[in-house]
């Protein structure tokens, strides 16, 4: 009982040497991140995106300096003086409310993105399968056909975190990763799947690829997904594929 | 008339020479594009301002082993950052100054004498299209500066020759101290770290791993336990420590992830960002914990005396001395 006490009174003084900054601004939990960032946790995703959206208008302002969903979570960037901190929050305070006011957020877009899987286009896929326990075809039918969210981007450009995999399908990442994973790649790791946009150094198993373009510095906006999005991979023959890489024509949309 | 195209041709690229500048990419988060830029913008907007640019203007980011470089029409450049031991014909050349350069010069580098990164302006600036509103190399992703990639023997940039501009030096040193970097600690609601691994990260003296760069600076001392090894991915700002599974922390830096599913036990405010840049693999660094409320004071305090001072003077009686200084 003492000590129980005892470990009260210290996490309290913890908390109040770390932790000055906690608050809650309209119902949600926002964090200082260093001296130009907020973090918002939010449970649901769905939520994380459509704060997200309603910041962008802030953002193009120069109000914010940066708006980058995460698991989960939103950091928020700003100029890192208090009159920023100040408006970053009061961004924030607005945003939630328009939400909780109802203001409805645009229907996700709908990519599909085709994948021939297995064979040199999937160097992990037989292994992968082997993993979770099930046949390649199972894997792939896991896989493809069925609608994924994508969660939010990092890594690097154009590098789209989609989940969740089915529990079924989630296993640990490689080993060894490859110093070396060519463009289009689609792959697992954890509950996610994703697609290498570029030749990147990687631990995600390699299941198929796809020649759909992921990132293009020159387009507006220079990426294919974006956070929110709905992707469903589509299976297909090697020879239905384009064999270049190309941009979809629903790039903008 | 139309100005005339100078020119600089790669002898030897050095150990990793990009294009960069000053302002990067940055606010594009949510595309998985990191800020990029120079590593240490200030440096970058200095050599320009040496030749009498704006401070934008795209420049060469120089790393520890300098390129060999020969100015085929001649130049005006600005030196500033790390003394990487800049040599052209015998002559030193200490970063702070600008140097006219007569035509087939070859500029030089010996060796690092201090700091990690150098930048070199030219009057006029090199001729580089910005692509995502920056001129900067990305080369994780191959876009930007010059063809995406780092420089390589034989090529040749080109910029508008206009070297008639006075020389200039700038006032004064830099910004260098000597104390420990701050850290601004993460919030303890995250139960990240215990109270003790943040004073352990504090009394620690790091040294920085010779496998730090653009994205990470790595550094080496005791090993960190963290509470998880692994949390929700999340942004992670330039100057956010993380500690991977491994216990030594990684600094991220301009070009690293923009998000990351590590600890983070505390960030490097910005104020002390071009000291982590100038930090060559070797270099020991300490850290203090500092709220934000002191890092705030100390930054509006340094924008202040920066103001007083323009920083950048033109050289007086040297037009004379011709080519070089």
């Amino acid at each position: 009982m003492g000590a129980v006490r005892v470990a009260v009174a210290a996490r309290r003084v913890d908390r109040r040497r770390y932790a000055p900054g906690v608050d809650r601004v309209h119902g949600i939990d926002v964090l200082r991140f260093g001296e130009r960032a907020l973090v918002v946790r939010i449970d649901d995703q769905a939520r994380v995106h459509a704060l997200a959206a309603g910041l962008l208008a802030d953002l193009a302002a120069g109000r914010l300096e940066d708006v980058v969903p995460g698991d989960r979570t939103l950091m928020v960037g700003y100029d890192g003086t208090d009159e920023g901190e100040r408006a970053a929050r009061q961004s924030l305070a607005a945003a939630e409310r328009r939400l909780s006011m109802g203001v409805t957020s645009p229907e996700p877009r709908r990519r599909v993105i085709p994948v021939h899987y297995g064979g040199t286009d999937g160097p992990d896929l037989a292994e992968t399968a082997a993993l979770a326990g099930c046949s390649q075809l199972a894997l792939i039918e896991g896989h493809a056909g069925r609608d994924f969210t994508v969660q939010f981007l990092g890594f690097a450009p154009g590098f789209a975190y989609c989940g969740d995999l089915p529990p079924d399908l989630v296993v640990p990442r490689l080993a060894t990763p490859r110093t070396a994973t060519r463009p289009g790649s689609v792959a697992i790791a954890e509950h996610y799947t994703g697609i290498y946009p570029a030749d990147l150094p990687g631990g995600w198993r390699v299941i198929g690829w796809t020649p759909v373009v992921l990132f293009d510095p020159t387009a507006d906006p220079p990426t294919y997904l974006r956070p929110g999005d709905t992707v469903r991979f589509e299976a297909v023959e090697v020879g239905d594929l384009p064999a270049a890489p190309h941009r979809p024509s629903d790039w903008s949309a | 008339m139309t100005p005339a195209i100078g020119e600089v041709r790669v002898i030897d690229p050095g150990l990793l020479t990009t294009i960069q500048d000053a302002r990067g990419r940055p606010g594009l988060g949510r595309y998985g594009i990191a800020p990029g830029g120079a590593v240490d913008p200030a440096a970058a907007r200095l050599a320009n301002r040496l030749v009498g640019n704006q401070g934008g203007e795209p420049v060469l980011e120089i790393t520890l082993h300098g390129p060999t470089l020969e100015w085929t029409s001649g130049a005006h450049i600005g030196l500033a950052g790390a003394d990487l031991g800049g040599v052209t014909r015998g002559l030193r050349l200490v970063p702070g100054h600008s140097y006219r350069l007569p035509p087939g010069s070859t500029l030089g580098f010996d060796g690092p004498r201090s700091g990690a990164r150098a930048y070199v302006a030219v009057e006029g600036g090199f001729a580089v299209a910005p692509i995502l509103g920056s001129t900067a190399t990305d080369r994780r992703s191959g876009f930007g500066g010059h063809d995406g990639r780092a420089l390589r023997v034989g090529d040749a940039l080109s910029f508008a020759v206009s070297q008639n501009g006075p020389l200039r030096s700038a006032k004064g040193p830099g910004e260098g101290t000597d104390g420990p970097l701050q850290l601004i600690a993460t919030a303890a609601s995250l139960g990240w770290f215990a109270r003790r691994e943040v004073d352990r990260f504090c009394a620690t003296t790091w040294t920085v791993a010779p496998d730090s760069d653009r994205n990470g600076i790595r550094l080496t001392g005791v090993h960190l336990d963290a509470r998880t090894s692994g949390i929700p991915s999340l942004g992670v700002p330039v100057g956010s420590v993380q500690v991977p599974p491994s216990g030594e922390p990684i600094v991220t830096m301009v070009d690293g992830p923009v998000t990351g599913g590590y600890p983070v036990i505390g960030i490097v405010p910005r104020l002390d960002h071009a000291r982590l840049a100038q930090a060559a693999p070797g270099t020991t660094l300490r850290f203090r914990r500092a709220t934000i409320a002191t890092v705030r004071r100390l930054a509006a305090a340094r924008a202040s005396a920066s103001a007083d001072r323009d920083g950048v003077v033109l050289d007086e009686g040297d037009l004379a001395a011709g080519w070089a200084r």
